[in-house]
């Protein structure tokens, strides 16, 4: 839970859903979940700095995109991220020129 | 986790007929019907229309599978009361002829209640050995028989040459004759990823099919594939795969449409990772391409269908 805004995190996504016992373990689950959030920033950044956006850690739970004119909006998980950043006026399509040339520098 | 076994199919396909057979003598299971008609299961019979217009409710940035099916909920919740202090392992739904499913795996993946206490455990798509011919040219009866783990052939009975060669091969195929009550209620091998063919069902569909050694980073296959879902969702009728992630086990994943089922271990001898995606107009080249650049593939990686 945030605890300036008290938001709930109501789900998790599919890519931090481990379907085991080791979900039990809540203290070490989410030391893990968060090294992953880290590290799915990183490869985040990677594709956004090419659409000029960017995107950081927020209250340890979720994203924080932001563009170059200072917009900012916070996104749950990982696909929120797309429907967010369409809400900036940026459309990425992972099968497209653009995106294939720029992950190719 | 109460499984959920969605039984599907289209118009007339038998789905009703089938249940009826299987499910006679079963205690300890919920049903629920999409439709008006009604069955009698040991009295506890719910009978619901959940795909009723006035029941969905349009999501934020949504599209036609997108939609939630307040309904659905509704009856699950129903389900929760009547088997109050009583147990309950399995609950069925029979969709109606016209039903996609992937709202369905929507609502129950989504809502906070209902993921905690139900888990979509399997799709069972009935198909019509005498008007399968007719049915194909649907679009309803491709999306249901891509989202199902088996196939089921009914009416053969009826029919002097039903050829099951006409049927995806990669997904299981049953005769309703030779399905048992055991086999309902147990999960069995899904899509055949080992020896992944490519099929000519109808034209506008394809599949690819990739097939590495190396181990795949989770975090860049999970961002890889949320964007491409977001992207091309609709068009994406089915991705099945085994995935090396350089843990002890491997990471199967499962998705229908936009949406993807909670992700299982499994323990394997061989640590190959394996990726079905069935899709629908879309450049094959390009998902090929997109995936080996991104999840940084190398020569070794073998490209079937």
């Amino acid at each position: 839970m945030c605890v300036l805004c008290g938001a709930l995190k109501s789900s998790f996504h599919w890519s931090e859903i481990k379907n085991d016992e080791s979900m039990c373990e809540v203290a070490a689950y989410t030391k893990e979940l968060t090294r992953s959030r880290y590290l799915k920033i990183g490869i985040l950044n990677k594709i956004l700095k090419h659409y000029a956006l960017e995107i950081n850690a927020w209250q340890g739970e979720s994203f924080l995109l932001s563009d170059k004119k200072g917009n900012m909006i916070i996104a749950d998980d990982l696909s929120k991220i797309w429907q967010e950043a369409k809400k900036l006026g940026v459309s990425i399509d992972p099968l497209d020129d653009y995106f294939l040339r720029a992950m190719n520098d | 986790m109460i499984k959920i076994i969605i039984v599907t199919g289209f118009l007339g396909s038998g789905k009703t007929t089938f249940l009826k057979s299987i499910l006679k003598d079963t205690k300890n299971v919920g049903l629920i019907i999409n439709e008006f008609g009604k069955i009698g299961i040991d009295d506890r019979l719910l009978q619901n229309a959940i795909a009723g217009e006035n029941d969905s409710v349009l999501v934020d940035g949504g599209c036609f599978c997108c939609n939630k099916i307040n309904g659905l909920k509704n009856s699950l919740c129903g389900v929760l009361a009547l088997f109050e202090n009583k147990s309950l392992e399995y609950v069925v739904i029979e969709t109606t002829g016209l039903a996609n499913v992937a709202p369905m795996i929507y609502t129950i993946l989504d809502d906070v209640f209902l993921n905690s206490h139900f888990m979509v455990y399997k799709v069972i798509t009935c198909v019509d050995a005498l008007n399968y011919t007719q049915h194909i040219q649907n679009q309803e009866t491709l999306n249901q028989i891509f989202s199902a783990n088996e196939i089921v052939v009914t009416k053969l009975d009826l029919c002097d040459s039903f050829i099951k060669d006409r049927l995806p091969k990669n997904i299981p195929v049953y005769f309703k004759k030779d399905y048992t009550f055991d086999m309902f209620f147990k999960k069995q091998n899904e899509i055949n990823l080992k020896d992944y063919k490519n099929e000519d069902y109808a034209h506008q569909i394809d599949s690819v099919a990739f097939e590495f050694n190396q181990t795949l980073d989770w975090n860049k296959f999970s961002v890889w594939l949320s964007v491409f879902l977001f992207t091309h969702g609709e068009n994406i009728l089915r991705i099945k795969g085994v995935l090396d992630v350089g843990e002890e086990e491997c990471v199967s994943v499962n998705g229908v449409y936009h949406h993807m089922y909670p992700c299982e271990h499994i323990k394997l001898e061989q640590k190959t990772s394996n990726l079905v995606i069935i899709f629908k107009n879309l450049d094959k080249d390009k998902i090929v391409q997109s995936f080996k650049m991104f999840l940084e593939l190398n020569e070794n990686t073998r490209i079937l269908g």
